[in-house]
């Protein structure tokens, strides 16, 4: 591992309420699955150094910022499941293999984008690039090969990352839909059913979220 | 001794002029800590659910008991209904995932939040239900509790063991004293949560000024108030201190005037401050967030409320008259 080209980079958990947004991250991070939790109310962190490609990475895994500029399409697709520890690990390292690859790096706007000093304007980081949808990755477990985003044109290779530099990406946690509730009943959690994770390549979120609980 | 003149205070009869001098003393009494064998009884003074007059305590107990079930008779079936079932469905995915542990698992305890916050949702259209709310109706269902087990620990008691008569009574008690609480700090709730956005900006200025080494580390490594103290605004400090802490910091509230939306941002300051040995130690942003968002609280008791809360009176007075002294 060599630390001298480490790379801070930032992933954002999203999600309606009661996926497994937190289940997810704590299952990465700790390898654990909390029968007994809270609800996480604002935003959690967490972190962990992982190496990619011999890049040491230090995750800052933020849950539950920001939501209404993610909601496009092109969303590559993956199903985990958090309390059975399936394609948890793949899914977190997958994205962070995207982020070094696709990330435009000059954008100033990660780990604490649009930082009111900075700029005046209104936090919307014109640096970061669209991604090109990758369409549906096979469902479980996919090679995490299958599920990288492909890149438009113009993406850096990842040993043009400079070090210390950072990077973000928005994890998009969504239930499948055949275990949304009905007629007001919840979703049945706590069956090791498999949770959709939608991946979408991001890099930045406003700087006053309006909506900070869910 | 304390104990004594609350007891007296709540037996005795007085004139009109009387019951403000009544009022003034249970204050004053109940700020530096309620005993708990007259706990419930204060609280329902405090928050105004009950009135100061002896004699017209009981019918108006009968009274609201009778309109809070009248409410779920209402409204309580339309829970399923297209129109409310978001409402209910979030509520009945929260309460599982309340604290503290122990009491939130029993089915009895479960039922009767879910019914206390959606009638409190349904009659309050202006917010809703927003996360978090949830959590404010445990101190006040665990106090009641109280009221009727010998038990020391409440959280180890079987709440289904008591007389479904007694159980009404607590559920439409915590009902209201949680709405007298919401009552005034309703724009924490509304759209946007303006109320919350506003004091973390306040708490931001005032810790500004009382302790500018502390501000000054955060901004350096790029920690927004809001990342940490959304939460403390939001559920009262309730997450961030053991539920005995949150009973004993309510004392305070409900017997200082605006306790919940005002003095609570001087607590928040003196809490802030309280960790800054630690706070200036952390030397990278992820660090500091995950320090602030998990302080090490779960051995506190009534001694480091009481500093906190003396602290939080010695800012106050120091600061709330005087806006100059938070602005730069």
């Amino acid at each position: 591992m060599d630390s001298s080209k480490k790379v801070d980079l930032k992933i954002i958990i999203i999600g309606a309420l009661g996926v497994g947004k937190t289940s997810l991250l704590h299952q990465y991070v700790h390898k654990t699955f909390y029968e007994d939790y809270r609800t996480t109310l604002g935003a959690s962190i967490l972190t962990k150094v992982i190496a990619v490609d011999n890049t040491p990475l230090k995750l800052q895994v933020s849950e539950e910022i920001a939501s209404a500029w993610c909601k496009e399409k092109h969303i590559p697709y993956f199903e985990v499941s958090a309390k059975n520890d399936i394609n948890v690990a793949q899914a977190f390292e997958t994205l962070a293999k995207q982020a070094l690859t696709t990330v435009v790096w000059e954008s100033s706007c990660f780990p604490q984008p649009c930082r009111r000093k900075a700029a005046n304007a209104p936090c919307r980081c014109a640096a970061t690039p669209e991604l090109t949808a990758a369409g549906r990755a096979p469902v479980s477990p996919p090679p995490a090969a299958a599920t990288r985003a492909g890149r438009a044109p113009g993406g850096f290779p990842s040993s043009s990352i400079p070090p210390g530099s950072s990077s973000g990406v928005v994890l998009w946690l969504q239930q499948p839909r055949d275990a949304r509730g009905r007629s007001g009943k919840p979703p049945a959690r706590k069956t090791g059913r498999l949770n959709g994770v939608a991946l979408r390549q991001a890099g930045c979120w406003q700087e006053r979220p309006e909506v900070l609980g869910w | 001794s304390c104990v004594f003149s609350l007891v007296n205070i709540f037996l005795w009869k007085h004139t009109p002029v009387g019951y403000m001098e009544l009022g003034k003393e249970l204050r004053k009494l109940s700020w530096s800590g309620i005993p708990k064998q007259v706990r419930p009884i204060a609280w329902k003074l405090l928050s105004g659910y009950l009135p100061a007059n002896v004699d017209r305590r009981e019918s108006t107990l009968q009274r609201k008991r009778k309109e809070y079930f009248a409410f779920v008779e209402q409204y309580y079936d339309s829970r399923n209904d297209e129109s409310h079932q978001d409402t209910y469905r979030q509520i009945h995915i929260d309460i599982p995932r309340m604290s503290p542990e122990v009491l939130r698992l029993q089915p009895k305890v479960t039922e009767i939040f879910e019914r206390i916050l959606f009638i409190w949702a349904i009659r309050h259209p202006a917010s809703g239900y927003v996360q978090g709310i949830n959590d404010l109706v445990t101190p006040f269902f665990v106090v009641f509790v109280c009221e009727y087990i010998e038990e020391e620990e409440v959280e180890n008691f079987d709440v289904s063991s008591l007389p479904e008569e007694v159980l009404q009574n607590i559920e439409a008690d915590s009902y209201w004293c949680m709405s007298k609480l919401l009552d005034g700090i309703q724009d924490n709730y509304t759209f946007a949560q303006p109320g919350i956005q506003k004091k973390v900006k306040m708490l931001e200025e005032l810790v500004s000024r009382i302790d500018e080494q502390v501000h000054r580390h955060l901004d350096q490594h790029e920690v927004k108030y809001l990342q940490f103290a959304f939460r403390w605004m939001n559920n009262l400090l309730m997450r961030e201190v053991p539920l005995r802490c949150t009973i004993r910091l309510w004392d305070t509230y409900q017997s200082e005037p605006e306790g919940f939306s005002h003095f609570h941002l001087y607590v928040c300051a003196a809490f802030l401050v309280r960790w800054r040995k630690e706070i200036l130690e952390e030397k990278d942003f992820q660090e500091l967030l995950i320090f602030l968002q998990n302080l090490p609280t779960i051995h506190w008791g009534n001694e480091e409320i009481s500093v906190l809360l003396a602290e939080a009176y010695r800012l106050k007075f120091a600061f709330a008259d005087a806006p100059n002294h938070y602005k730069k």
